[in-house]
């Protein structure tokens, strides 16, 4: 299960698993981002391809207008996913 | 020791197959590393089947096993086409942003959580066979 939520500092704080059992529920919230916005993973457990997949799509569009997803607290596990992905490449991780 | 279990060939399944890995895991007494790997390669294998053949008869079959120093996974599809997962082309992994995209890493991230795949296939039953090492 994946849970999403905004804190009152607009940090997006991503917490359990982002499998491809979670795509159409994060689709639909990052879908509305149009803005720079910090990711906080420290209650991310997992990731695989479906939820790098969302994270991409997001990051190109906010691409387009000079915007950017910007990653903070990434577990270890997480932080390989994105390493043999390539994306922390294409991503900013702190 | 050996654990299997019979997925439909639905993403909902999946709860399923992460209880079943995380069932593994506690009784082989692995790592939460290793534990997280697996799942991933097991997730990757089994949407990967659902998305390319929905229409094949039969439930998806998993089995994961330790022999030794190695951890055994098996995905077997009753009906499927040939396939063969290694000969996947990689995603290039330097392309700038505006030209990246999501396909392929999903087989991507198998190859880089284990040391081999083998692929069988024969009378329409596929088989990926994927091993792992414990370090």
């Amino acid at each position: 299960m994946l849970d999403i939520r905004t804190e009152p500092n607009d940090t997006i704080v991503l917490s359990g698993r982002f499998d491809a059992s979670q795509v159409e529920k994060a689709r639909a919230f990052f879908v509305e981002i149009s803005e720079t916005r910090t990711l906080d993973f420290a209650e991310l457990d997992y990731i695989s391809s479906a939820g790098l997949g969302i994270l991409l799509a997001t990051q190109k569009k906010l691409s387009e207008s000079g915007h950017a997803l910007r990653l903070v607290n990434v577990n270890p596990h997480v932080r390989d996913v994105f390493h043999f992905s390539g994306f922390d490449r294409i991503f900013q991780i702190e | 020791m050996e654990v299997s279990v019979r997925l439909e060939r639905e993403i909902a399944a999946l709860d399923d197959l992460f209880a079943t890995v995380e069932r593994f895991v506690a009784d082989e007494r692995l790592d939460e590393k290793t534990g997280l790997e697996l799942a991933v390669v097991l997730e990757e294998l089994f949407t990967n089947a659902v998305q390319h053949n929905p229409g094949g008869s039969g439930d998806l079959r998993i089995t994961l096993r330790r022999d030794s120093g190695e951890i055994v996974l098996t995905l077997t599809d009753p009906d499927t086409d040939p396939f063969d997962l290694a000969s996947e082309p990689p995603p290039d992994l330097f392309l700038p942003l505006a030209h990246r995209r999501p396909g392929g890493l999903g087989v991507h991230l198998v190859r880089s959580f284990v040391d081999r795949i083998e692929c069988d296939w024969r009378e329409r039953e596929g088989t990926i066979t994927l091993i792992k090492t414990l370090g």
